[in-house]
């Protein structure tokens, strides 16, 4: 694990994000935080890169925005799924697995 | 999984808000991030700089995120917008369900008001602002000549042949140049009923130059044009004709193979060349075939061309028309041998083609509108009423909902969506009503009226009718809302004992009747007008009797020698007088109302008398029985007798002997028609007998116009005529049943003669009158309707004083008024708002009526009778109006009234 972080693939992030806000709303930090932690820093999510998502997401309506309260007490921004986001979250992460296991099948010496 | 406390969901922000938003998200981000990293054992400032790098590109991030939040925030302003006027206009709905019969009368009376409008709008937007449907119309204009006789001067649409030429060659004015000419009726034979079209000249490439293209076929090209024959005339040159689209579906039934067919008019071959589209009405839509006209250019030509030119970019039709006159002064010497009165065309004039279309129509269509927009007011005006009323029978709920938390703005828009939603009902049911009116005016519309086959509705009619209503709303629920807002404080406590309170809103609402009041005075004198001229116009009396006469022209298929015609003719008037049914026949080259037909403009030579003088007349030549089949009245003399006695008298109309031997005998004096100053002719003729005069070509005009001078030859094939004669046959049986018994006498006679133009006198009249009774119908239906709104206004106003008043009648009565006093007190109320309405209204129809100076006709605009009868009319329906209320309120029972509440 001590290689260099990969480089995300395209529409991963969204993904991720999405799967994440699953748990539950939350903010950029959090979200940040949490991919780092559930990958282990394996995957190389840069900050700058997932506002620009979560900002995006927040445009086609697979988030909301509101202002609320951290556990520090300092107004932050929070994000949540909308029901349009839990669906492509659902369909896709299901297509994620497939394309996953297709590759893997191939990579993987009969 | 994280929980936090909500602080608020974003609403709409302001634009900086959002760049601020976003730094507070990133600030709180590295803020985190920083604080993790000093827990982990950072020094604070190696941490802020680690937090910072692990964020990436900061600018990059900022710059996308911000122009994504602000295009986000602008669809989310939009979209709530649309919620909210949504939720407004449905409220607004409900609120009109509850209360249908105010909703019921608003849309209907504003739809009134709109449709009415939208109609003649309609009719306005086509004729008068729409471009002529040819190609960079605002660059064409036409050109014509004052011509001035005997110190009267008069606009012509003429040139001549030279002056084409002449100004054709100025490049720098004139871009392309047309001539054209009417060339009248011709004949066409053909396998079927010969009949007579209309045939119009043009010169190449006039088409090209409008714009317009064959639908079907091509247009005529230069290689048409043949070497002109009779030189120094203008001549049809080639033989390839145009044939109108209508035309040719109703003679041809739309065969495509006619392109290429020769068809005999005029006893010549002529060959179709091309079909034009339909639509296409240049100059006019009669105009049923185009022949290629080539304008010679030898001589000056006759001054009786018409021409079109398309003015180079830039130059005004006013710096035209001062070049085109500098040719003018060097036309004597150019032109030496010609024998052309040049001081009778003093100057060229140069038009706007579409002014040059529209012609006089433009003035009548305008006031037409203008009263229009005083029904669609006088509507609003009661739709505001009515806004009123409720907005005071509404206070009390408005002061709920005001306590309730409703802001001002959320009542301010509920208010604008009522008006709008009404209003936009009402504009839906005004476009609806527009589309039928305007079928119906195009229907019944005079059949002169320019441009009347292009009156459709088109986009720009429906932002019309949008703007108005959408204007309308607004209003309604600005006025409503003033008010409404006016009503938010007192109204919770408050009982109806508030007499006094309405005080400011009657006061608008007085502003309004008496606004109305105006406005229908204003509207019903222009009616009064237009009735008076009209019953005018059928009370002149045209100088004959046009009851069961029919009338036809009668035209050969091939030329013949005048003898045999005129045998012909004696033959035909023996049959058509054996008919059944049929009184008295005769025959004549000028019958009433076809100017079109007849010569005028001869000088009546008297022998002995020289003079310079040029007195006009028109000349006829009548058979014997021709003034007892119309039933002219003879006023001097005797009338023409059969057989050859009287071949050498004449019969003049009582103004042309007026004119020239005023207040002496005419008759037994020798004229005849020609020049004053020629040789004498061989023979003179002798003035047998005076007749009255008869409108040859207008039956509207002033007098001098209507009352013809003419002079009666006794051959109705005379020599000297151009056509063949119209007859005239007063018939004792329908006339126009005689019709297939007439074709098959002259028939019978002689296969090669056709008729046409068959119609009734009364028709001629009837035709004669249409502008008028058009523009009085409107003005009536526009007067009646601002009649009844103006009476409903008032009602409204004074029921509404009554119901406000009750209490106060109530303690009045008990005091001791007796019912009549209240009657009166309450019709006084009335009275003064309609005093003071009718006295607006008189300035306002003695100012705006005198627009109406050319189109009344034997009374003046300011006409005192119409005025006055118009005032006491208006105020007796308003009085009643207010009488209905005025009961009401002296049945008001003192008991019941005092106990209210």
């Amino acid at each position: 694990m001590a290689d260099s972080p990969l480089a995300l693939l395209q529409g991963t992030l969204d993904l991720l994000i999405l799967q994440t806000l699953s748990l539950g709303p939350n903010h950029g930090y959090g979200v940040s935080t949490l991919i780092r932690q559930r990958t282990d820093g394996t995957l190389a999510v840069e900050d700058a890169a997932l506002y620009q998502a979560l900002h995006r997401l927040e445009r086609r309506k697979r988030v909301d925005a509101e202002w609320g309260l951290s556990e520090n007490n300092r107004k932050a921004k929070y994000y949540r799924l909308t029901p349009q986001g839990r669906r492509q979250l659902r369909t896709e992460s299901v297509k994620w697995a497939r394309y996953a296991e297709a590759v893997f099948k191939v990579l993987t010496p009969a | 999984m994280p929980r936090f406390r909500r602080l608020f969901r974003f609403p709409w922000r302001p634009t900086h808000q959002i760049d601020v938003d976003l730094d507070t998200e990133v600030q709180f981000h590295l803020d985190m991030r920083t604080e993790e990293l000093i827990n982990d054992g950072m020094t604070p400032d190696r941490a802020r700089a680690e937090a910072r790098r692990q964020f990436g590109d900061l600018e990059e991030m900022r710059r996308y995120c911000q122009s994504l939040d602000h295009h986000t925030e602008r669809l989310a302003r939009r979209r709530r917008w649309l919620d909210v006027l949504g939720q407004d206009l449905r409220f607004a709905l409900r609120t009109f369900r509850k209360s249908p019969g105010f909703a019921a009368v608003a849309v209907l009376t504003l739809g009134l008001g709109i449709g009415g409008s939208a109609a003649i709008f309609t009719v306005v937007n086509s004729v008068i602002l729409k471009p002529l449907p040819y190609h960079e119309t605002d660059r064409l204009a036409s050109i014509g000549a004052q011509l001035t006789v005997s110190a009267e001067t008069r606009w012509v649409p003429w040139i001549s042949r030279a002056l084409y030429h002449q100004i054709r060659a100025m490049p720098r004015i004139v871009a392309d140049m047309g001539l054209y000419r009417f060339w009248g009726e011709t004949t066409l034979v053909e396998d079927g009923e010969p009949e007579r079209v209309l045939e119009v000249g043009v010169t190449q490439g006039l088409f090209e130059m409008l714009g317009a293209r064959p639908a079907l076929g091509r247009s005529f090209l230069p290689s048409d044009i043949e070497v002109s024959t009779q030189e120094g005339e203008d001549v049809r040159a080639g033989g390839q004709l145009l044939l109108s689209h209508a035309f040719w579906q109703r003679r041809y039934g739309g065969d495509p193979s006619i392109l290429g067919r020769t068809i005999p008019i005029n006893d010549r071959s002529r060959q179709v060349i091309g079909v034009m589209p339909p639509g296409f009405a240049f100059p006019s839509p009669e105009t049923q075939i185009w022949s290629l006209l080539a304008p010679s250019r030898i001589g000056f030509g006759a001054w009786n061309r018409r021409a079109v030119v398309r003015l180079q970019p830039g130059v005004s039709v006013a710096a035209a028309e001062t070049r085109f006159n500098t040719i003018m002064p060097g036309l004597p010497e150019a032109f030496p041998g010609e024998k052309i009165a040049w001081d009778m065309y003093p100057r060229l004039t140069v038009e706007p083609l579409k002014d040059a279309v529209v012609g006089g129509v433009g003035r009548t269509l305008w006031i037409v509108f203008g009263a229009v927009v005083f029904v669609l007011l006088m509507a609003c005006a009661n739709v505001t009423n009515l806004f009123l009323v409720r907005a005071e029978a509404r206070r009390r709920e408005i002061a709920v909902r005001t306590a309730v938390g409703a802001g001002r703005g959320q009542l301010a828009r509920h208010f604008l969506a009522e008006g709008i939603g009404l209003a936009a009902v009402g504009g839906l049911l005004g476009l609806g009503l527009a589309m039928v009116a305007v079928r119906v005016l195009v229907r019944v519309g005079p059949a002169d009226l320019p441009r009347l086959h292009e009156v459709t509705v088109d986009p720009v009619v429906v932002a019309f009718t949008a703007a108005v209503a959408i204007l309308s709303g607004v209003l309604f629920g600005a006025i409503a809302l003033v008010h409404g807002r006016s009503a938010m404080l007192p109204a919770l406590g408050e009982g109806t004992l508030a007499s006094g309170v309405g005080r400011s809103r009657l006061q608008v609402r007085n502003v309004l009747v008496v606004s109305q009041v105006a406005f229908a005075l204003v509207l019903l004198v222009g009616s009064g007008l237009m009735i008076r001229s009209f019953w005018h116009l059928t009370r002149v009396d045209p100088g004959f009797d046009p009851a069961n006469v029919l009338t036809f022209d009668l035209w050969r298929s091939s030329e013949q020698s005048s003898d045999a015609t005129y045998a012909f003719h004696e033959e035909l008037l023996a049959r058509l007088g054996g008919l059944p049914g049929v009184e008295a026949v005769a025959a004549a080259t000028c019958v009433p109302l076809r100017g079109d037909r007849c010569a005028g403009g001869q000088n009546l030579r008297e022998k002995d008398v020289v003079s310079d003088e040029i007195s006009t007349v028109w000349k006829v030549a009548a058979s014997p029985g021709y003034f007892e089949v119309l039933r002219i009245p003879l006023v001097a003399g005797r009338l023409f007798e059969p057989g050859p006695r009287d071949a050498w008298s004449v019969v003049l109309s009582a103004s042309a002997a007026r004119a020239r031997w005023p207040g002496q005998d005419p008759i037994g004096r020798l004229v005849t028609i020609g020049s004053s100053t020629g040789p004498p002719p061989d023979r003179w003729y002798t003035v047998v007998g005076v007749v009255g005069d008869l409108p040859v070509a207008e039956l509207t005009g002033p007098e001098e116009r209507r009352l013809s001078q003419a002079i009666y030859f006794p051959k109705a094939a005379h020599a000297a005529s151009p056509h063949l004669p119209s007859y005239v046959m007063r018939t004792s049986t329908p006339p126009l049943a005689l019709v297939d018994a007439v074709r098959a006498s002259v028939r019978s006679i002689d296969a090669n003669f056709f008729l046409s133009h068959i119609h009734t006198l009364e028709a001629s009249v009837q035709t004669a009158r249409a502008p008028m009774a058009f523009t009085m119908v409107l003005l009536v239906i526009a007067g009646v309707a601002a009649l009844l709104l103006g009476a409903v206004g008032i009602y409204g106003v004074i029921a509404y004083m009554v119901g406000r008043r009750t209490r106060e009648i109530g303690v009045r009565m008990a005091l001791g008024a007796l019912p009549a006093d209240v009657k009166g007190m309450v019709l006084r109320q009335g009275g003064r708002v309609v005093l003071a309405g009718v006295l607006v209204g008189l300035a306002g129809a003695f100012a705006l009526t005198r627009l109406m100076e050319s189109m009344v006709f034997g009374v003046s605009p300011t006409d005192p009778a119409t005025y006055v009868a118009v005032s006491v009319g208006l105020m007796l329906v308003t009085l009643l109006a207010s009488y209905v209320p005025a009961r009401r309120a002296a049945a008001v029972d003192p008991t019941v009234a005092l106990r209210a509440d």
